[in-house]
C-alpha cells in the first residue's frame, strides 16, 4: 500500500522583486509504500529542497497533489497543519535543529508535549528509543555539549518518539564526519527495518545506497530510480555512481533503457 | 592614501550599521547634551546671582558629576552592545585582508567620527536648549528671566575633553578584545552556543537577603536625621540585590519550576519556561539596569516635585508671619517670663518706630515648650525626653485658653482639667493626655490655632495643648521640670513669643526682602539696647534666649526646591532615556534570538500562531519587570523618602502619596509606549526573511 503519493507536482516560485518566475519542480511523481526507504539524489539546484519543504507541508504546489496515507495535504486547513505534521511526521534535518535552550531529553520530548502528552507515558516512550540510538547516557544535557553524530541521534529520536507514518530527511549526514555518518545511516536502516517508512534527500552516494530505492531528481523531474533489489550495498553504491556518471555525461538525454541496463525493473 | 581608505571604510561601516548604530549616536548626543547643559547652569551668572545660587552652585556641580559618571557606565554598556554585533563584521575584514592593525586603525577613525558627531551636535542642542534650561530653571525659582544669549566656552572645553576620554578608554577597551580574539572566533562569535544557565543559589539568595535588608531599612528608620545615612545604604542595598535577584534569582526560581515535572510538561509551561531561563541569564543586567533607571527617576521626581509643590503650602506654616521673634526663658520663674514678654513688647514698638512700618495680624502668647515621649504601654502617657530626632519624641507646647482665644478669634470655655490639642504630624484623638501623671481630659481640637514657624520647621512631630489657665499651664510646667531635672534632660522652657506681618505707613504689606532685612537688625539692636538698661531694670539676660526669623528665608528655600526640582527633571529626562536605548537594544537582541527559535519550532510543528503568542508572552514578561520591579521598590521606598521630606520641611504624606502615584502611573505610560515602539524594532528583525 503507498503511503505517499506524489501525483504531477510543480512549483514556479515568483521572484519578489522584477516578478521572473522561476519553475523549480516541473512535473513530479513516485510513490513511496510502507516500509520503504527512499532516497532522493539530485545536484544542487535540482529541486530536491522544494520537493522536500512541499512534502513536509512546509510550502504548497503551484499544481499536482501530494497524498500521505490518503490524505491530500493541499486540503489540510492551515492552523491544522501544525498538528499534523507533529503527528504523521518526523524530520530529521542536516542542521540538526535542536533548541539551545533545551536539553537533549526536553528536545526529544518537544512534540510531544506540543501534543498534550503527560509526563509518565513520555518518559516510558522514551527509553527504548533512546537505548537504541544510543544516548541514554546524555539526556541531560544540554546541545552544545554533545558531538554532530549525537546531535543528530537526538533529531532522529526526536522525530521517532511521535511514531509517525513517514520519516522525512534532509541531508541528514550532511554535517557529519564518515564515522558518525555510517553509524547514523544503520540507525535509519535498523528503524527502517522495524517497520518505519523513511524518506531520504541526499547528496551523497554512501547514504543513498542504504537505501531501498533512489530516486533521481534533474532539472525539477524524476529523472530515474534504482532498486536495490538483493545487491548488497557495496553494488548499490557502485550502482548509483555509474547512474550518476551517466547523468552527468549525458545530462539531456531522456531516462530510459541504457541506464536500465543493469537489470532493474522500471 | 591608505588614510583615506580607513577614513572611507569607517564612514561606509557606520552608515551601512545605521540600525544600532543611530541609537547609539543618539544616546551620545543626548548624554554629551545634558552634561554641557548642567555643567554651564552651574557656572551661570546669572543664576550665580540669585540669592541661593551659592547652594544651587553646588547641587549643579553635584548634577555634572551624577551625569560624567552616568556617561562613563552607559557608554560603556551600550558600545558593548556594539560591538558584540559587529564581531562577524571585523572577522571578515581580517579574513578578507585587513590586519588587526588596520581593524584598529579603522575602529579609531569609526570612535573619531561619533565622538565629533556626537559632540558636535550635542554642543549645539545643549546651547538650543541650554537658554530655555536657564529660563525654566529661574523661573522655578522664582526668579525674573533675562533674554542675554551666553556660551561657556569653558564648559565646552569641558565637555569635549570628558567624552573624549570616554571614547577614547572605550577604545583602547575595543581594540583589545579584538588583539585577543582569533579570527575564527570574530567570525563565529554571534553563533556561539548559549551555555545553559545555572542557577548561582547563593548569588539568588544573598539578593532576596540584600532586597529584604533594603526594604527592612526603608520601614524601620523612624529618625528623619538617620534618615538620609540610612536611605544612601538602603539604596546600595536594594541595587545590589536587584541585579542579582534578576540575574540568578530569576533562574533559579525558574530551575525550581523546571523540577516539577508536572508544571513543567505542559503545552503552555514547557517553551515558556525554558527560554525564560535563557531569557533572564542574557538579559538580567539588562533588566535590572532599568528597573534602577527607572526607580531612581521615580524617586528623583516625585521627592524633588513634592518639595517644590510643598513648598507653597510648607512656607505658609513654616512663616506663618512675616516675622518671629520669642524670649525662651529655662529653668526660670513665672515673674522673669513676664519681665520678657514686657520687654519683648517694648523692643518691638521702638524698632517699628525707627523704621516707620507697622505691624499687622499680630500673634502675641506665652507657652511652655518641651520634648516629650508617650509611655510604652500607655499611649496617652508622656512623659519627659530629651530631643533626638527620633520621631516618637514630640515636641509639646502648652498655651492657655485666653491666649487662644485672643488670638485666633475664639470663645473656648475649658473646665480646669480639661484641654484642647492640636497636633502637627500627628493626630491626637484619645479622649485623655497626662504629663508627668497629670492627667487631662481632651475636650476637643484647637481648630484655628497657628503654630510658631519653628515647630512647623521642626523635624519632629508636635503637639499644642491648649489649657484652662495659667495655674494648669504652670502646673504642667512644673511636673515636667521636676521629671527633667531628675533625668538630667534639658528642662522645658517658658516662652514669651510675638509674631506679625509688616505694613508700611501707607497701609500696604512690606513685600521688600531688604526692609524685612532692616527691621529685623533695627530689632536686634533695641534688643541689646534693652539688654544694657534702655528700658530701665534689665531682665536676668543670662538665662534668656533670643530668636527671630523672618520671612525672608522662604524665598531662598523656594530658589533652592525649584533648583532640585529642575536637576530632577533634567537627569529623569537623561535616565528615561536611557531606559528607553537600553530596551531597544534589548528588542533587537532578542529579535535575533528569537528569530532561529521561530523557525525551528515551526519546523518541529507548532503553527505560527503558536510560536508567536509564546514568545510574545514571553517578551512581554520579560519587559514589564523592570516596571513592576521600580513599582515595589517605591512602594518601600516611601516611608523613608516621607521622612527625609521632614528635614526639609515637607511633612505632607498625602500630597507625596498623590505626587509619587502620579508619578508612577506617568512613567507607566512612559515605559508602555517606548515598550510599543522599541518593540517595533523586535518584530521588524524577526519578520526578516
Amino acid at each position: 500500500m503507498a503511503i505517499l503519493e506524489v501525483k504531477n507536482v510543480k512549483k514556479i516560485y515568483t521572484t519578489r522583486f522584477g516578478g521572473a518566475k522561476v519553475q523549480a519542480l516541473s512535473n513530479v511523481s513516485f510513490s513511496v509504500e510502507d516500509g520503504e526507504f527512499v532516497a532522493i539524489m539530485g545536484e544542487s539546484g535540482s529541486g530536491k529542497t522544494t520537493l522536500l519543504n512541499i512534502l513536509a507541508s512546509l510550502d504548497k504546489p503551484t499544481s499536482g497533489e501530494v497524498t500521505l496515507k490518503g490524505m491530500n495535504l493541499s486540503h489540510i486547513r492551515e492552523k491544522d497543519i501544525a498538528a499534523f505534521r507533529r503527528d504523521h511526521l518526523g524530520f530529521v534535518f542536516q542542521d540538526f535543529n535542536l533548541m539551545d535552550n533545551f536539553s537533549v531529553m526536553d528536545n526529544i520530548f518537544l512534540p510531544l508535549v506540543l501534543s498534550g502528552k503527560k509526563y509518565p507515558e513520555m518518559s516510558q516512550r522514551i527509553k527504548p528509543i533512546a537505548a537504541s540510538l544510543g544516548i541514554s547516557e546524555i539526556l541531560q544535557k544540554y546541545p552544545y555539549e554533545i558531538s554532530g553524530g549525537q546531535k543528530q541521534r537526538t533529531a532522529v529520536a526526536r522525530a521517532v518518539i511521535t511514531n509517525p507514518e513517514l520519516i522525512l530527511a534532509d541531508e541528514p549526514t550532511g554535517a557529519l564526519d564518515s564515522k558518525s555518518a555510517d553509524e547514523l545511516l544503520d540507525i535509519f536502516r535498523e528503524i527502517n527495518e522495524s517497520g518505519q517508512t523513511i524518506l531520504m534527500v541526499t547528496h551523497s552516494i554512501k547514504a543513498a545506497s542504504k537505501a531501498g530505492r533512489v530516486l533521481f531528481i534533474k532539472d525539477g523531474e524524476v529523472f530515474h530510480q534504482l532498486y536495490r533489489g538483493a545487491g548488497t550495498d557495496e553494488e548499490m553504491f557502485q550502482r548509483i555512481s555509474d547512474t550518476l556518471t551517466m547523468l552527468q555525461a549525458g545530462g539531456n538525454m531522456q531516462a530510459g533503457g541504457e541506464i536500465k541496463a543493469g537489470g532493474e525493473r522500471q | 592614501m591608505t588614510r583615506g581608505l580607513f577614513a572611507k571604510l569607517a564612514s561606509a561601516n557606520i552608515r551601512k550599521n545605521r540600525k544600532i548604530y543611530a541609537p547609539y549616536i543618539f544616546a551620545c548626543v543626548g548624554v554629551v547634551m545634558m552634561f554641557y547643559l548642567i555643567c554651564s547652569l552651574s557656572y551661570d551668572p546669572d543664576i550665580l546671582d540669585f540669592y541661593c545660587g551659592g547652594s544651587l552652585m553646588v547641587i549643579l556641580r553635584l548634577g555634572c558629576i551624577v551625569v560624567g559618571i552616568f556617561a562613563v557606565i552607559f557608554l560603556f554598556y551600550t558600545s558593548s552592545f556594539l560591538m558584540k554585533r559587529r564581531k562577524t563584521e571585523l572577522g571578515l575584514y581580517n579574513v578578507l585582508g585587513l590586519g588587526k592593525g588596520h581593524i584598529a586603525k579603522v575602529l579609531a577613525w569609526e570612535t573619531l567620527m561619533v565622538w565629533g558627531e556626537s559632540v558636535v551636535l550635542g554642543l549645539i542642542s545643549g546651547m538650543i536648549f541650554g537658554k530655555l534650561a536657564q529660563v525654566c530653571l529661574l523661573r522655578m525659582m522664582g526668579g525674573g528671566v533675562n533674554y542675554n544669549f551666553s556660551i561657556s566656552a569653558k564648559t565646552m572645553v569641558i565637555t569635549a575633553a570628558l567624552f573624549a576620554g570616554i571614547f577614547g578608554v572605550i577604545y583602547i577597551k575595543n581594540v583589545i578584545e579584538i588583539y585577543r580574539m582569533k579570527t575564527i572566533d570574530l567570525l563565529y562569535s554571534a553563533k556561539q552556543g548559549e551555555k545553559k544557565p545555572r542557577a548561582n543559589y547563593v548569588l539568588a539568595i544573598a539578593g532576596v537577603i540584600m532586597l529584604g535588608a533594603g526594604y527592612y531599612i526603608a520601614l524601620a528608620v523612624k529618625n528623619p536625621l538617620e534618615a538620609i545615612t540610612f536611605f544612601f545604604f538602603a539604596v546600595i542595598l536594594v541595587i545590589a540585590g536587584t541585579y542579582s535577584c534578576m540575574i540568578s534569582g530569576s533562574v533559579a526560581l525558574l530551575s525550581a519550576l523546571k523540577k516539577n515535572k508536572t508544571y513543567y510538561y505542559k503545552t503552555n509551561h514547557f517553551i515558556s519556561t525554558s527560554a525564560m531561563m535563557f531569557r533572564m541569564k542574557k538579559h538580567g543586567a539588562g533588566l535590572a539596569s532599568i528597573c534602577i533607571l527607572a526607580t531612581m527617576v521615580l524617586v528623583m521626581i516625585s521627592s524633588t516635585a513634592c518639595l517644590y509643590i510643598g513648598a507653597d503650602k510648607a512656607m505658609e506654616i513654616n512663616y506663618p508671619r512675616d516675622m518671629e521673634m520669642q524670649y525662651a526663658a529655662y529653668g526660670t520663674d513665672r515673674a522673669t517670663l513676664d519681665a520678657s514678654a514686657l520687654d519683648l513688647n517694648r523692643v518691638i514698638t521702638r524698632a517699628m518706630n525707627d523704621e516707620d512700618v507697622r505691624t499687622a495680624g499680630d500673634i502675641e502668647y506665652s507657652l511652655c515648650s518641651l520634648y516629650a515621649k508617650p509611655d510604652a504601654t500607655d499611649e496617652t502617657a508622656f512623659s519627659c525626653a530629651a530631643f533626638s530626632g527620633d520621631t516618637s519624641v514630640i515636641s509639646v507646647s502648652v498655651v492657655t485658653v485666653d491666649d487662644y482665644n485672643k488670638n485666633f478669634g475664639k470663645n473656648a470655655v475649658l473646665a480646669n482639667d480639661e484641654v484642647l490639642v492640636y497636633g502637627k504630624g500627628v493626630s491626637y484623638d484619645e479622649s485623655v493626655i497626662s504629663f508627668g501623671g497629670m492627667k487631662l481630659k481632651v475636650a476637643g481640637e484647637a481648630e484655628g490655632l497657628v503654630i510658631r514657624g519653628a515647630d512647623a520647621a521642626d523635624i519632629s512631630d508636635c503637639l499644642y495643648i491648649v489649657t484652662a489657665d495659667e495655674d494648669v499651664l504652670l502646673k504642667i510646667y512644673d511636673a515636667m521640670e521636676k521629671e527633667a531635672t531628675a533625668k538630667n534632660y534639658p528642662r522645658p522652657g517658658l516662652v514669651a513669643y510675638r509674631a506679625f506681618d509688616l505694613m508700611s505707613d501707607d497701609g500696604l504689606r512690606v513685600q521688600d526682602n531688604d526692609k524685612l532685612n532692616r527691621v529685623q537688625d533695627a530689632i536686634y539692636t533695641v534688643q541689646s539696647e534693652s539688654y544694657n538698661g534702655a528700658f530701665g531694670k534689665p531682665v536676668k539676660y543670662d538665662s534668656l534666649n533670643f530668636s527671630i526669623r523672618n520671612r525672608n528665608a522662604a524665598g531662598e528655600i523656594y530658589g533652592l526646591y525649584g533648583g532640585l526640582f529642575f536637576l530632577g527633571i533634567l537627569l529623569s529626562i537623561l535616565f528615561m532615556g536611557a531606559a528607553v536605548i537600553i530596551m531597544y537594544y534589548k528588542q533587537v537582541i532578542e529579535g535575533y534570538d528569537d528569530k532561529e527559535r521561530f523557525d525551528i519550532m515551526q519546523k518541529v510543528g507548532m503553527s505560527l500562531g503558536e510560536v508567536k503568542k509564546t514568545i510574545n508572552s514571553q517578551v512581554l514578561t520579560v519587559f514589564f519587570i523592570p516596571l513592576l520591579g521600580a513599582g515595589v521598590h517605591m512602594a518601600f521606598a516611601f516611608p523613608i523618602i516621607a521622612l527625609m521630606l521632614r528635614v526639609f520641611m515637607i511633612s505632607d504624606i498625602s500630597l507625596l502619596a498623590i505626587i509619587t502615584v502620579g508619578a508612577f502611573i506617568a512613567f507607566a505610560l512612559f515605559y508602555i509606549v517606548s515598550y510599543l515602539i522599541t518593540s517595533r524594532a523586535y518584530y521588524k528583525v524577526v519578520a526578516a526573511e
